[in-house]
């Protein structure tokens, strides 16, 4: 095991990148790559490049798609913990009265989708996200904007890019009993109406939306947990989105 | 919304995918399984292996989008990756096609024009293929038998009588060279 000294193990990244090495080798360098930031570049670099040595000219063979796309349906693992609640749902308004269904479906059916994208984003997802979203602020022509309470503390970062996505970082808002949650909004100009942009439950961290709308300020209002049509309450944190 | 998506960045699609978006899986499988399952078939040889094996790649990228980091290189190089370990998996587990196949591999290897038709699309195929001319031999034939034949560095070496250490080196200093010789054509670099 204590086999190579540190240039050996060096001399084996290239071999690792074209999975060259085998079993045991492979384990003893993937050790030393935890600890060596340089080999972790460079294996980065020849994967990179292998990639171009194989083509696209050809397409995958028909059919290959639609056997993935039917295992999408079947098994997604991770809705696999959302559906039996959708489920739920679903029963509660059979049985409910054809009035309150009526409201349900004419209020909040763009609520009930915005709430549903961002509670799928677990917390396994968010390191991905994080990374995307700290990338978007670096982005060029992004808006940004931080989001402060009304004596002044910063409370969120926001960014949303040329092209309307939109991220929520760095939230440091106190986490909700399970009754309510925060909301986010939109807002152009001083006369218009805010517009939802998502319902974040009761302790966001990193959230993505989408902003379809130019939008001039962001502000979070606390609402109760399945979200309003319209804010409820006065903004617990807002800020001016602005061109870096 | 699907010609929106195919304006999206590889990143943003991945993102998408973690709303469990299917369009989004869709436009990266319009984008790359082409590359997957070729790079696959070309280790494995079975074409059915060959699509389970792309089949595997895309449901593990739907299930676990956040293994992908977009600051740990190209969508397309993590996917060929993982393709190709997998499939690397596959073929060294099946011995029968190691025996029946070593020669065949190195007559390839030996001939020389192997890589050379694998490159890809027509626009860049120039600059890849005049990036390979700057190999020598010994680092071609190394590269090629590691990443389309399958074979460890050191299985590599007895195929072709040389030493170990000798293959290994050349396999890493073959990538480092084509690396430059393609980044001075422009066509990688920039994304790092």
């Amino acid at each position: 095991m204590a086999r190579a000294n540190q240039s050996e193990l060096h001399e084996l990244v290239g071999a690792y990148a074209l999975d060259a090495l085998d079993a045991d080798e492979a384990r003893e360098f993937e050790a030393h790559l935890d600890e060596c930031p340089r080999c972790r570049a460079e294996l980065r670099d020849h994967r990179d490049t292998a990639s171009y040595l194989a083509h696209v000219g050809t397409s995958a063979p028909d059919g290959v798609w639609e056997r993935i796309a039917d295992q999408l349906e079947e098994a997604p693992p991770d809705m696999a913990r959302v559906l039996p609640f959708a489920r739920k749902r679903r029963r509660f308004v059979a049985v409910a009265s054809v009035a309150a269904a009526l409201l349900i479906a004419v209020n909040s059916a763009a609520l009930i989708q915005q709430r549903r994208e961002i509670r799928d984003l677990h917390p396994t997802r968010a390191a991905s996200l994080q990374a995307i979203a700290e990338r978007a602020l670096g982005a060029p022509n992004a808006q940004r904007a931080q989001l402060v309470t009304p004596d002044g503390a910063v409370a969120a970062d926001a960014v949303v890019t040329a092209d309307g996505h939109g991220y929520l970082l760095h939230v440091a808002l106190r986490t909700l009993d399970g009754a309510h949650a925060y909301q986010l909004w939109g807002l152009a100009g001083s006369h218009s109406q805010p517009v939802s942009l998502g319902v974040l439950g009761g302790h966001p961290n990193v959230v993505s939306f989408t902003a379809k709308l130019p939008v001039e300020k962001l502000a979070i209002t606390v609402e109760r947990a399945e979200g309003a049509t319209a804010p409820t309450t006065s903004p617990v944190v807002s800020g001016p989105l602005q061109r870096a | 919304m699907p010609d929106d998506l195919q304006q999206l960045s590889d990143a943003a699609l991945v993102l998408a995918i973690a709303r469990f978006d299917q369009d989004a899986l869709a436009e990266v499988y319009r984008r790359h399984a082409g590359a997957v399952f070729a790079l696959a078939r070309r280790v494995i040889v079975d074409a059915g292996t060959a699509e389970e094996v792309l089949q595997e790649v895309l449901l593990k990228l739907w299930s676990q989008p956040d293994r992908f980091d977009p600051d740990r290189g190209t969508l397309r190089s993590f996917l060929l990756t993982q393709a190709h370990s997998r499939a690397v998996d596959i073929a060294r587990s099946s011995g029968a096609r190691r025996r029946r196949e070593d020669a065949d591999a190195l007559r390839t290897a030996e001939a020389g024009y192997d890589l050379e038709r694998e490159v890809w699309d027509m626009a860049r195929a120039d600059h890849v293929r005049d990036a390979v001319a700057t190999l020598s031999d010994g680092e071609r034939a190394a590269i090629e038998l590691a990443y389309f034949g399958g074979y460890t560095y050191r299985e590599v070496a007895e195929l072709l009588g040389e030493p170990e250490g000798t293959v290994k080196s050349r396999i890493r200093v073959g990538l480092q060279r084509l690396r430059t010789a393609l980044h001075a054509a422009g066509i990688v670099g920039a994304e790092a």
